[in-house]
């Protein structure tokens, strides 16, 4: 299994992000994401099975959650 | 004891807020929006659990939930932040200080000015009224206390939020007597911003509060400046705090215990409903009315309303002698200006105010017999 990682631009957004999916069944965990990788320092990120990453996507549009970009490769 | 005060802060409190209070400071419980480790994540968790359930109780989305300490932290988030030069701003006759001083802070600035609108006992043509010749359209900013911490008036929300709507108007609600009592929802209202503590209708523990966004002025929150700066996990970079709520007003660590605290007295308050809360204290007010009317030397005040809130005054004596009386016989209410001198004037007490009784949920039927008979042995001295 390979890890990716969905960025948020706040813990709070990554939090909403995140109890919706595991609502949704799927195995999703908040982590930080290292400043360098953000614009302005200080990111949130969504970590998950990469296999899911266009199925995750799909339902966060779906439901209106607006979010970054996919970091594949893990934490 | 007998416990009167809650609407100063409810008291006791459900055992599933006292037992999440201690569960937080006994299990690995880290600093929320801090880092992703467990003991950050269980915060995180609670927290976020927080915005969601006050979200889904005030028709607001979990991330437009600001954590403030108090009403009046949020109250002054909001007014501050809200004005702009030349504003005007509009407040009610029942208002607290916590709207009143604020407000009238920015109006010795010189950076707005201030009028005041009449509640006229709940009549909502005539505040309607009132408002709609004060208002600048484009221009105010309206305050409204939502029902009132020394009487049981309710002001016209829905109408006042009409207004602000039409009028381009910045539309803030205190509801700190309400939330809890009263279904508040900030779309359907109108409502900018709605205040309230956590520590009173919502039975959860002092030090806490909620400031909620409507998703209007969640899009538009740029407009609203800050009033204290600092760390947010958010933007880290950047010179000034993040235009993200709820991010932009939480510079600082947030009260997780608190709100681990206050999550539990929503759920509790949730699963109990506003309307058998309301039927509690409506019922122990008449009660404690029929005891009491038959002595012609109390004034009861605010038109025989029923509700969490009875005020009153034994002619003769001082609010603050029947306070003491009281409380030897350990009764405790509350006497004075109850910080809202203007509702004081609205309502004639006169310049010492009068003693306030405020139910809550945990009061009983038993107590107010007990207190009106203290009450009136005061009043046949």
């Amino acid at each position: 299994m390979k890890d990716c990682i969905l960025t948020f631009r706040s813990q709070t957004a990554a939090s909403k992000a995140t109890r919706y999916l595991k609502k949704t069944g799927v195995k999703v965990r908040v982590v930080s994401v290292d400043p360098s990788v953000t614009s302005k320092g200080c990111g949130w990120g969504v970590s998950f099975d990469c296999e899911s990453a266009d199925w995750i996507k799909n339902k966060l549009d779906a439901r209106g959650i607006s979010y970054g970009e996919i970091l594949s490769g893990g934490i | 004891m007998i416990y009167f005060d809650n609407a100063a802060t409810t008291w006791p409190k459900p055992r599933s807020v006292t037992e999440a209070v201690k569960r937080s400071l006994t299990v690995p419980f880290g600093n929320p929006g801090r880092g992703s480790h467990s003991a950050a994540a269980a915060a995180s968790s609670a927290v976020y659990a927080l915005r969601e359930e006050a979200a889904e109780l005030f028709g607001a989305e979990p991330q437009n939930v600001v954590l403030t300490s108090s009403a009046t932290q949020g109250l002054n988030y909001a007014i501050k932040g809200a004005a702009r030069k030349g504003c005007k701003i509009l407040f009610s006759d029942l208002e607290h200080n916590s709207v009143r001083r604020p407000a009238l802070a920015l109006n010795d600035a010189g950076l707005c000015r201030t009028e005041v609108y009449g509640s006229y006992c709940g009549d909502t043509d005539k505040t309607v009224s009132d408002i709609l010749e004060k208002i600048e359209p484009g221009n105010s900013v309206v305050i409204v206390n939502h029902s009132s911490n020394v009487c049981n008036v309710r002001l016209p929300v829905s109408e006042i939020g009409k207004i602000c709507r039409k009028t381009g108007s910045v539309f803030i609600v205190d509801a700190s007597q309400s939330a809890g009592h009263f279904n508040v929802d900030v779309e359907d209202m109108n409502i900018s911003v709605l205040c309230m503590p956590g520590h009173k209708g919502l039975y959860g523990p002092m030090g806490t509060g909620l400031m909620v966004f409507s998703k209007s002025s969640s899009a538009g929150i740029s407009e609203f400046g800050t009033l204290i700066e600092g760390g947010s996990g958010v933007d880290s970079e950047d010179r000034g705090m993040p235009y993200v709520l709820p991010e932009r007003f939480e510079a600082g660590t947030v009260n997780a215990h608190g709100a681990a605290g206050l999550l539990a007295g929503i759920r509790w308050v949730k699963k109990l409903g506003t309307e058998k809360l309301r039927e509690k204290e409506r019922s122990l007010w008449l009660d404690l009315y029929h005891r009491l009317k038959g002595s012609n030397r109390i004034v009861v005040y605010g038109d025989g309303e029923p509700g969490a809130v009875f005020l009153f005054n034994i002619e003769g004596v001082s609010p603050s002698k029947v306070g003491r009386l009281l409380d030897e016989n350990g009764i405790c209410v509350r006497t004075g200006l109850h910080c809202s001198p203007l509702a004081h004037k609205t309502l004639g007490t006169g310049k010492d105010g009068a003693v306030r009784i405020s139910f809550g949920f945990f009061n009983t039927l038993h107590e107010t017999e007990e207190a009106a008979d203290r009450i009136l042995k005061i009043a046949k001295k």
